[in-house]
């Protein structure tokens, strides 16, 4: 396995619950990689693990290829690391914050001045510089500190909820920094709940919960892991009654689960099966009279796809 | 970087070959933090409104003492000498109950306000070694409090107008109070690592600070009087008095003096009131009751006892540094890593890789 960042049989244990139970990743070089998961699945203790803010009870946890539990100095600069809550220190200019964090990368000085104004172009801080980092608006703040993981030019970033209590407008351009930063070849490993916009920034995800990852890949490979769970959209011609016949043909099928109309007409199928079952549920419908006018698989997003990786039935199927 | 799309395969090797440079060391390390907090603690007015009022605390307290030998039509040689003694002394004390006071203060809040403003984990997550970061946090602790006394350096020399010191005692005496100091401070810093909140750690601290002080001098003085009672002629161990930067300090100014001090006269054995026990030629103590030639011995003038203390608050400062590191984060212990040979490479390990 050559992932830049792995976990395998990864647990942490606090007295009385199980943070991570066994909890297995694989984040290859160069991708911005999603971590979702609920409140509680084990996202943020798996990141400080990583980051080796944590010892983990049991298992192996690896940043390029360096174990972090035998040698957390040599992880320590490689990786940039920005978490969920972070503070802020008083009486600091932005770029007194930047040159302190380059002075505990041990950056020369030579190269500080210049990187520091690098660093607050990259975040569009460079207005900024000498203003006091107390001052800045919760956004600046997040961007400050996404250029303070980048000082030593880290190959691997882990991320954190780095959008949470952020407005929209500050998410876009989070959002177009870190792809930005993908560019500039860095691996990110992004830790949110808010799926839709890991959906858009996301090459890979690692569904997580209950400290397990109950599915990764690219979205669209675990799409199709499970497509016996998908969901299907006809629209039928005619209206009212030959709409209600084509809903009670496709409800005594045997392979749908669930039939309904949708308030545009069209009939939402619950279908558990695959591309060829459901190639053979349209040519009976069509042989039974239905006039069907589009027959499609919806447009899974990736919340759609963590409610059904996270349901009991799914994980069964995943597993 | 890799070329975009092309990933390439990452090996420990790789990495460690790419990023040995970026090592801050431990001296890169300390001076990060150290710069960083004067940079916080220096900005505003607080710092140096504090400074101002403590100087012109001190210096009334010297102008007070010059105005009262105004009245005397000048000094002998005597009274002068007495005069710049009492004020060396006077300086040097008032100095201890600062560092006393304030090192635990400045101290006992340097790790535990980094994990109340949610900072220490970005801290944490950079290369500096957790010893590095303790001596830079003693440090910044320390340097305000340095500033505060040795800014009072120019009234402690004041001294030198009436004579009777020597700088050579000035020097001592602030040897003293760098040693307490840092002891103080390391505690301070060893309590700030191991509790959550400030205040808490304010309070050990202080209680800490204040049992060795006070407690161990206190208990001292319980030990004697019970032995004084029991009608024994030993003492309780000088030891316990050494952990009082006060009695040091005395024992600076009474070895400026030439004179015994408390630390001196608390070793003698117990002979009467405020008289050494009489001491034969062999230094064994005499039998009053046989009729022998009576010796009282002398006792030693001061200056035998602050290097033991200087070099005990050292030890303390030590052990209270290395207890820090050792409980800031259980992922940040400091490790002793002895310098190991390289293995010789097994030919069949060389071969499979």
């Amino acid at each position: 396995m050559s992932g830049i960042v792995r976990t395998s049989g990864l647990i942490k244990r606090y007295p009385g619950t199980v943070a991570v139970a066994g909890l297995d990743l694989d984040v290859a070089e160069g991708e911005i990689f999603g971590f979702v998961g609920p409140n509680g699945a084990g996202k943020t203790t798996t990141l400080r693990i990583l980051a080796t803010l944590l010892k983990p009870t049991a298992g192996l946890a690896e940043v390029a290829g360096i174990d972090v539990r035998r040698n957390p100095d040599a992880v320590r600069r490689i990786l940039g690391f920005m978490p969920d809550v972070f503070g802020v220190y008083d009486d600091m200019k932005v770029w007194e914050y930047l040159d302190f964090f380059a002075r505990c990368y041990g950056i020369p000085s030579a190269r500080r001045r210049q990187m520091i104004g690098d660093l607050l172009d990259l975040v569009d801080l460079g207005d900024k510089r000498d203003a006091y980092v107390q001052g800045l608006s919760r956004g600046m703040q997040q961007r400050l500190c996404l250029a303070h993981t980048l000082v030593h030019d880290p190959q691997v970033l882990l991320l954190d909820e780095p959008a949470s209590g952020l407005d929209p407008r500050a998410r876009v351009e989070l959002r177009e920094l870190l792809r930005e930063l993908r560019s500039l070849g860095k691996t990110i490993l992004i830790s949110s709940h808010i799926l839709p916009e890991l959906e858009e920034l996301c090459t890979s995800v690692a569904i997580v919960d209950h400290g397990q990852v109950l599915a990764q890949g690219r979205v669209a490979d675990i799409e199709k892991r499970l497509r016996y769970g998908a969901v299907l959209r006809v629209r039928v011609l005619g209206e009212g009654e030959a709409i209600e016949a084509a809903r009670d043909f496709f409800a005594a099928e045997a392979r749908v689960a669930s039939a309904a109309i949708l308030d545009d007409g069209q009939i939402e199928l619950g279908f558990r099966g695959d591309d060829a079952e459901s190639a053979d549920l349209l040519a009976r419908a069509i042989g039974d009279g239905i006039r069907v006018a589009s027959f499609a698989r919806a447009a899974s997003d990736l919340e759609e796809l963590f409610l059904q990786v996270t349901s009991g039935n799914a994980r069964e199927a995943v597993a | 970087m890799s070329e975009a799309g092309q990933p390439r395969e990452v090996t420990a090797a790789a990495v460690a070959a790419t990023d040995a440079t970026l090592d801050p060391g431990r001296t890169g390390g300390i001076t990060a933090i150290w710069i960083r907090e004067l940079r916080g603690r220096m900005r505003g007015k607080r710092a140096f409104l504090f400074l101002t009022f403590y100087l012109s605390l001190l210096g009334g307290i010297l102008w007070l003492t010059l105005r009262t030998t105004e009245g005397m039509g000048g000094l002998t040689a005597t009274q002068a000498m007495g005069l710049g003694r009492g004020i060396f002394g006077g300086v040097l004390l008032i100095e201890t109950l600062v560092v006393i006071a304030l090192a635990p203060a400045y101290t006992a809040g340097a790790i535990t306000s980094e994990r109340e403003k949610q900072t220490y984990d970005l801290l944490a997550v950079t290369p500096i070694s957790s010893l590095s970061l303790v001596l830079g946090k003693l440090l910044s602790g320390l340097s305000y409090l340095a500033l505060i006394v040795f800014a009072s350096f120019p009234i402690a020399c004041f001294a030198f107008l009436f004579g009777g010191i020597d700088p050579i005692d000035i020097v001592r005496g602030y040897i003293v109070l760098v040693a307490a100091g840092l002891a103080i401070g390391s505690i301070g810093i060893w309590c700030s690592a191991a509790m959550s909140r400030t205040q808490t750690a304010t309070i050990a601290a202080l209680i800490v600070t204040a049992a060795l002080v006070v407690g161990a001098s206190a208990m001292w003085l319980g030990l004697d009087s019970r032995l004084a009672e029991a009608g024994r002629a030993e003492r309780p161990p000088q030891a316990l008095l050494l952990l009082n930067p006060f009695i040091a300090e005395l024992d600076v100014i009474c070895q400026a003096t030439g004179e015994a001090c408390v630390a001196q006269q608390a070793a003698m054995p117990r002979f009467g009131p405020a008289q050494a026990v009489p001491i034969d030629s062999t230094g064994r103590p005499v039998d009053l009751g046989q009729g022998q030639g009576i010796v009282f011995q002398e006792i030693p003038a001061g200056g035998d006892f602050w290097p033991v203390a200087v070099l005990l608050y050292l030890a303390i400062a030590a052990f209270a540094i290395f207890g820090a590191s050792q409980s800031i984060s259980p992922t940040r212990r400091w490790r002793w890593h002895p310098r190991r040979r390289a293995a010789p490479v097994e030919p069949e390990a060389a071969t499979h890789g």
